[in-house]
């Protein structure tokens, strides 16, 4: 982080190009499971249509809508059996879609959520939502390790860390994630803090770690205030193709009082259009080659850094390595990653 | 890009201040607004740090804050001036900034040349006319190609704009020639409704409308004039390539009377409550269609190769 201001380094061969990354052999978090009932709904990962239904309470993704005939079975992608069905799992109250050759999923591939039940039981809809963003989801994902805008994009919700004694950021990675921490000392308690959640006291300290699975665009937060309340949540963007995704957001604010933990969740309706204002029309930015390199300002460490991992695992999946490296198993335990108290 | 020319992008009122403005020339984005001392600027409309359009931003101190980080730009040079949290004695490196464009004002218009430095004239506005009693101002996007265009200006200026209570006929008085650089040509018009179809037993038109293009810029003037050659209202028109194949136009009229001088009392009624001039951002593709060519022909013998070399400036 304490590299002066500078042009994208030598590291970066290439433009990057968001829209074009399209990385294979993971598992998506295509739909909130309550979503997913006897009937049939449709869903798209990375421009792959997927059919989600139960049957005799057996989860089913399939690329052929049931009522479809089947005669037809001739190879419908690269990504489905001769049937046309997906590998599916639930977990954590998602269901989890496999993107890649299917002969390669396992459950053992599921990344680790510390702090969501493993069955999904007992997460109320409520902390549940679903956003769209009209944008690629790399896009989305810089917009989340980059903390820089919430003053300006968000000042009227956030706001406040200006004024902090100590604000820090500090993030490190692996081959396939990408963890960025911010340690703020007392900054002024934010104003749905304050008002919704009855806190108090004038100042709070804020510790907020962002864990990303860089394959699957999966955002891993969890943000503790104190005085105040941990806001742990998951955003999994899911590619509907090269440029819009979808995010099932799941939060879990079983610690925090009512009012707060039913109207936290609603705050992602209001964030989350800010946030669109600028990824959207920075898609079509980003779609050709020719134009200038970004600059970076000190800030942008983490961001850089995702791009070059980004590119790497692109690299590297275009050389047909599909493999998990050993420093980064998705499954491997994050609860110290993310700071999680015992 | 359109470069070798200064083009007239937007009336001046268009571009108010603290507030800038998005307009696309060819396929480049360009933000507009006002600095500290409201002299207009212009920028490339995407911001070199993570490409957002700067127009979503907000002016602050006289120069243009991005939207997303904050980061803020010069209007004169597209300098990198702040980037929030850097702190002024690291600095910000000279190296960062955006594309600026030079801009320039008068009469109500705002031009811009698409390039570090500007290298050619601009063009002649039609001279200002302090008596005018009326001034209009506006600008748009045509679903039309540029070619299109400048051809159904030349061909059917009555796809084009409409001053109601005149109707032009496509009637001309001799031929296009090159006069000081200007494809002109008249055509004859009269007092009526332009929906109606013109009059066949008319011996004598009380009106004339004067067609003169610049080969130089991307402008055309129309001239209403009485037959006694008094100008009665003049339609200054820009035009010039937008993205997706339309055109960007932008536009000034004036008038020498609140109503049209001579314009019968019936027509005075008629056109109470219209506007003294539209012109139009719709255009009826079937009426495009039909349209008969007209001096658009002469355009390549006549203007073409003048315009060609500006292009190359
Ligand atoms: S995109 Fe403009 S300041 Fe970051
Ligand atoms: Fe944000």
């Amino acid at each position: 982080m304490q590299q002066p201001l500078e042009r994208e380094t030598s590291v970066d061969k290439r433009a990057w190009m968001p829209s074009t990354f399209d990385l294979k052999e993971t598992w998506f978090a295509v739909a909130h499971a309550n979503q997913v009932g006897n009937r049939p709904v449709a869903r798209v990962i990375h421009a792959q249509r997927c059919y989600l239904w139960r049957e005799n309470g057996r989860l089913c993704a399939s690329a052929l809508h049931p009522a479809e005939p089947r005669q037809r079975q001739a190879v419908i992608s690269e990504f489905v059996d001769e049937q046309g069905a997906y590998p599916v799992a639930e977990r954590y109250g998602y269901v989890w879609v496999w993107y890649g050759n299917p002969d390669h999923a396992s459950p053992a591939l599921l990344p680790h959520i510390p702090f969501l039940p493993e069955d999904g039981a007992g997460i109320p809809a409520y902390m549940r939502t679903t956003i769209r963003f009209d944008g690629c989801s790399p896009i989305s994902v810089e917009n989340l390790l980059d903390l820089t805008h919430a003053d300006f994009l968000h000042g009227e919700v956030i706001g406040g860390e200006g004024e902090a004694e100590s604000d820090q950021v500090e993030f490190s990675y692996t081959s396939e994630t990408i963890t960025r921490t911010r340690i703020v000392v007392a900054k002024p308690v934010s104003p749905v803090m304050r008002w919704v959640g009855g806190v108090r006291a004038k100042y709070q300290d804020f510790r907020s770690t962002l864990h990303v699975h860089l394959r699957n665009n999966l955002c891993i937060s969890y943000p503790r205030f104190e005085p105040g309340f941990d806001i742990p949540n998951v955003q999994p963007f899911v590619p509907s193709g090269r440029y819009r995704s979808r995010v099932n957001q799941i939060f879990n604010l079983h610690a925090a009082p009512t009012p707060f933990r039913q109207v936290m969740p609603r705050m992602a309706y209001v964030v989350g259009p800010q946030d669109n204002s600028v990824v959207r029309p920075q898609t079509p930015a980003y779609l050709s080659e020719g134009a200038r390199r970004d600059l970076h300002s000190r800030f942008d460490g983490p961001g850089v850094r995702y791009r070059i991992l980004m590119k790497e695992l692109q690299r590297r999946q275009q050389q047909g390595d599909f493999s998990y490296a050993a420093d980064a198993h998705p499954a491997k335990d994050i609860s110290d990653v993310l700071g999680l108290k015992n | 890009m359109i470069t070798g020319q200064w083009l007239a992008v937007l009336p001046s009122i268009a571009v108010p201040a603290q507030t800038p403005v998005a307009v696309v020339i060819g396929e480049l984005p360009v933000v507009l607004f006002r600095d500290a001392d409201a002299a207009v600027r212009a920028l490339l409309d995407r911001c070199p740090h993570r490409r957002v359009p700067l127009s979503l931003g907000k002016v602050v101190n006289g120069a243009l804050r991005c939207a997303y980080h904050g980061w803020s730009f010069a209007g004169e040079n597209g300098r990198c001036t702040d980037i929030p949290n850097v702190g002024k004695e690291n600095g910000v490196p000279a190296s960062f900034c955006v594309d600026a464009y030079p801009t320039h004002e008068c009469d109500g218009l705002i031009y811009v040349w698409i390039a570090p430095t500007p290298s050619g004239p601009l063009p002649l506005p039609r001279a200002a006319d302090p008596a005018a009693a009326v001034t209009q101002f506006g600008h748009g996007n045509a679903a039309i190609s540029y070619e299109h265009y400048r051809a159904v200006l030349l061909d059917g200026p009555e796809l084009i704009f409409d001053i109601p209570g005149v109707r032009f006929t496509d009637f001309y008085l001799g031929d296009a020639e090159l006069r000081h650089g200007k494809m002109v040509f008249e055509c004859e018009a009269e007092w009526g409704s332009a929906h109606r179809p013109a009059k066949v037993k008319v011996t004598d038109r009380p009106l004339i409308l004067r067609t003169e293009l610049s080969a130089e810029h991307d402008q055309v003037i129309f001239r209403l004039l009485s037959t006694a050659n008094a100008e009665l209202g003049c339609l200054e028109l820009h035009f010039t390539r937008g993205p997706r194949s339309t055109t960007h136009y932008c536009w000034r009229y004036t008038q020498t009377s609140r109503h049209l001088t001579g314009r019968p009392w019936r027509q005075k009624w008629l056109t109470l409550n219209s506007p003294a001039i539209r012109v139009h951002n719709r255009h009826d593709g079937g009426d495009i269609a039909k349209l008969l060519v007209g001096p658009s022909a002469n355009y390549n013998d006549l203007i073409a190769p003048a315009a060609a070399t500006r292009q190359e400036n």
